[in-house]
């Protein structure tokens, strides 16, 4: 450890998620950000992508990544490379010994999100993926399942989708022809949705139930933008999962455009057990404010960030705040999210959305592709 | 009081969310009112009158109890509703909460909780399509099954 602090080695910069958790790291008095670094043959751009962080941050960038893993202070990766190369490049991490932060989705395939479980399982590091999970309103979900509030569950339904973007731009009325794997995920101008967003969906039901799923029914669209239909990848999607003790849920994941929610978008869980259903909201405890002020606009799209996920683009867009609700619950959850990894690491023990957890998303998430592809129901063994 | 589905059709009419894609609904039922399977059927009713094209195919998950009864829809034009039902103790009133979304805007809807009973909702169908058979068919096989006109 360096200075008695957890050293922490960061992969990805700008345009990943890296440019956050960064910063959340940064925050942490236990932590000590070492240096930024890829894989020596990483793409030019990403590189350039890594330097740029690296250089806003005043930390050195190790342009190999196996000359990083042998530093002595480092402790933690926080691993935010793309999709595609995430299981490799995880699997060498906690090979290396270090405890792994892993961005979601975990993985592109089933296949390499298994090539970090068993890495991070072997070594015995601490990993953890990026989720929902210390949201109040999940923690809530947690408790009242816990102590038998709701009775038997039944059903769970969550939605996630994300108020951001220009729609109205994708062909209206045509059907999507779903693809059952994906070599491709990172595109500058899109991402697939119902992965991207929908695993924030999936990974809560897994982790509140712990609960098997055993069969997925899915359905992809392109419903709001031109940018997803030209990558040929989904804007939104829906999944319908029976799971262990006849417990049904569904999940939706998607991007739907910056003026349709009054906030963030949609996040919203409802618990259907024998005993009450319950609903988990965090915009149901708010403050609704109107006054004489400028209602909040779409931003001019970036270029290269027409979507609006990047930190650092869209501070170059003129981006109004939306005020009309205010919530009044506890918005510190990102901040638990880290010290809960943080603790896991102290205490020597696995996060509480683990590698292995994350890993089952993908297995439904995965399962949910096929599922559109061939329009049916897919069983997981 | 307008009918919760004419007001809705109202919004979806002037143009205001685009075309409709998307419809997530969750009906909670006390338990002394009308069956879940005819509540999905209401809820169905109401899908297919505010989507722009007709269904195509259905599935269904029903719990063994029947405290749940969820259903799933795709549209001829790819659109897709996700509706439940669920049973809730005979002290609660029924309440509807529902999602449309359109590929330019969201209508949103919650029953308020039941101390605003001048808010509670009207759906005044004259008559509902039965869709037992498919929704019966769906759970049976757990696969989509191909939407039939009754």
């Amino acid at each position: 450890m360096a200075n008695n602090k957890y050293g922490v080695l960061l992969l990805g910069g700008y345009r990943t998620h890296q440019e956050n958790y960064a910063l959340m790291f940064a925050a942490d008095p236990r932590c000590q950000l070492i240096a930024c670094s890829d894989e020596l043959d990483a793409p030019a751009d990403r590189v350039e992508l890594n330097m740029q962080l690296a250089d806003e941050l005043n930390l050195p960038y190790i342009t190999d990544l196996d000359q990083a893993l042998a530093l002595t202070d480092v402790n933690i990766v926080s691993l935010c490379v793309e999709m595609e190369r995430r299981g490799i490049i995880g699997k060498k991490c906690a090979q290396a010994g270090k405890h792994l932060y892993l961005d979601k989705p975990l993985a592109l395939t089933v296949t390499d999100a298994e090539l970090i479980v068993q890495a991070v399982q072997s070594s015995g590091v601490t990993s953890q993926m990026f989720s929902n999970v210390y949201c109040p309103w999940a923690q809530l979900a947690k408790k009242a399942i816990e102590s038998g509030e709701i009775g038997q569950l039944r059903a769970m339904h969550c939605d996630v989708v994300f108020a951001k973007g220009h729609p109205g731009t994708a062909p209206v009325g045509r059907k999507r022809q779903e693809q059952s794997s994906r070599d491709k995920y990172t595109f500058i101008q899109a991402k697939p949705e119902m992965f991207d967003i929908g695993v924030y969906a999936v990974s809560i039901i897994n982790w509140l139930s712990n609960k098997a799923v055993k069969t997925v029914s899915g359905v992809t669209a392109n419903y709001f933008f031109e940018e997803h239909s030209e990558c040929n990848i989904e804007d939104f999607g829906v999944l319908m999962m029976s799971m262990e003790d006849d417990i049904t849920a569904t999940i939706t994941g998607g991007r739907m455009g910056w003026m349709s929610h009054p906030k963030g978008g949609i996040q919203r869980l409802y618990l259907v057990g024998t005993q009450k259903t319950m609903v988990f909201d965090p915009y149901q405890s708010r403050l609704q404010i109107c006054a004489d002020e400028t209602p909040f606009q779409s931003p001019d799209p970036h270029p290269r960030d027409p979507m609006g996920m990047w930190k650092h683009t869209q501070n170059e867009v003129e981006l109004l705040p939306k005020q009309s609700w205010i919530s009044t619950g506890d918005e510190s959850w990102q901040n638990r999210e880290f010290s809960a990894f943080i603790d896991a690491v102290e205490a020597g023990k696995e996060g509480e959305m683990h590698a292995a957890l994350a890993a089952q998303s993908i297995a439904v998430i995965t399962a949910g592709y096929q599922s559109a592809a061939s329009g049916r129901t897919i069983s997981i063994d | 009081m307008q009918s919760l589905q004419k007001s809705i059709q109202s919004v979806i009419d002037s143009g205001r969310i685009g075309s409709p894609v998307f419809l997530r609904s969750m009906l909670q039922l006390p338990v002394k009112d009308i069956s879940i399977e005819h509540a999905t059927n209401i809820l169905i009713t109401l899908a297919n009158l505010w989507m722009p094209s007709s269904p195509e195919s259905i599935q269904a998950r029903r719990s063994p109890d029947s405290i749940q009864l969820t259903t799933m829809i795709r549209y001829l034009g790819g659109q897709t509703a996700v509706l439940s039902v669920n049973r809730v103790a005979t002290d609660q009133t029924v309440s509807i909460d529902l999602q449309l979304i359109g590929n330019k805007g969201t209508i949103y809807h919650e029953t308020p909780p039941s101390r605003h009973h001048n808010q509670e909702f009207i759906i005044d169908l004259t008559e509902t399509t039965d869709q037992n058979q498919l929704v019966q068919k769906s759970m049976d096989s757990g696969q989509w099954v191909k939407w039939e006109k009754v």
